[in-house]
């Protein structure tokens, strides 16, 4: 009797430990999955070929209204103040986007317009004007 | 003792299976979120839109582009500093009557897309540039005669992101 006993304990352990396992590989691949969705750098890549795509394709006199939602969330978290997450450096013609405090990702616009941007709480307001305005 | 031999066997596919998943996982996950956004075919896209935009008043050609008067950064607002040196972009400006040239070629930016453009237009080719063609007919004047013409722009793109 204690001999089937201390069997079925070590099989309720055994089955414990193998179930315990591979909750733990499942919830290693969950975090994997969702820090690497997390990632800072594909939203910085993302924003600044769309913020170039929109500096481009614009005429002078535009106003532009950009929903930055997931990068202002993604800049809060890595404490990163929401005024410096879109800088433009005006001598290359650059469109620099960092959500982090570890740099950004930067992009180059062709056009010679006076380019300023201002958040509006989630959005980003891209002014364009005619140089020497 | 079979039994013994058989939850080893057991154990060794388990993890076989689970490394198979895992590594499907993470395999997944990085094509997925390394995958480049291309995006050069649009900006070539723009910027021959933007010059035909600047050149193509109401069908007709400027004038000033014919006399050969033309700073085409200037008017097209295009910031020359980034066509010259190593350079992302490229254009290049023709305009026939026929087959007569009207004007001399402008070309702007580097000058090798337009060899490479038509390698990745052949093949995929992830780090080559990519470029955009438009053909427009056009009208002019000619000593007050109004002649119609073909405006062909070619531009291309080779910007990747880079990391600041």
């Amino acid at each position: 009797m204690k001999i089937r006993c201390k069997k079925a304990d070590q099989i309720v352990l055994e089955t414990t430990i193998f179930i315990v396992l591979n909750l733990v590989f499942i919830f290693l691949l969950l975090v994997f999955v969702y820090t690497s969705g997390k990632g800072a750098f594909i939203y910085e890549e993302m924003y600044a070929k769309q913020i170039v795509l929109l500096i481009d394709n614009a005429e002078p006199d535009m106003v532009i209204g950009l929903d930055m939602g997931k990068a202002v969330e993604l800049a809060e978290e890595n404490g990163k103040a929401i005024d410096n997450i879109v800088s433009l450096d005006k001598e290359e013609n650059r469109v620099i986007v960092s959500l982090s405090n570890k740099g950004g990702h930067g992009f180059q616009y062709f056009s010679d317009y006076d380019v300023s941007v201002k958040f509006i709480q989630e959005n980003l307001e891209i002014k364009i004007k005619e140089k020497n305005e | 003792m079979n039994k013994k031999g058989g939850e080893k066997i057991l154990s060794v596919w388990w993890i076989f299976v689970l490394v198979v998943i895992g590594g499907a996982v993470v395999i997944g996950v990085l094509i997925y979120f390394n995958a480049d956004v291309n995006i050069k075919e649009f900006e070539a896209d723009i910027l021959s839109e933007r010059i035909v935009r600047c050149l193509v008043d109401n069908s007709y050609l400027r004038q000033d582009f014919l006399d050969g008067e033309f700073d085409i950064f200037e008017k097209c607002n295009l910031k020359k500093e980034v066509f010259q040196g190593t350079s992302n972009f490229h254009f290049k400006i023709s305009a026939y009557n026929g087959d007569n040239l009207l004007r001399e070629e402008v070309i702007g930016g580097a000058v090798s897309f337009e060899k490479d453009c038509e390698i990745s237009g052949a093949i995929k080719a992830r780090h080559y540039p990519r470029c955009s063609e438009k053909n427009e007919r056009v009208l002019y004047y000619d000593n007050g005669e109004v002649k119609e013409a073909e405006l062909n722009i070619l531009a291309g793109s080779d910007q990747e992101i880079n990391k600041v």
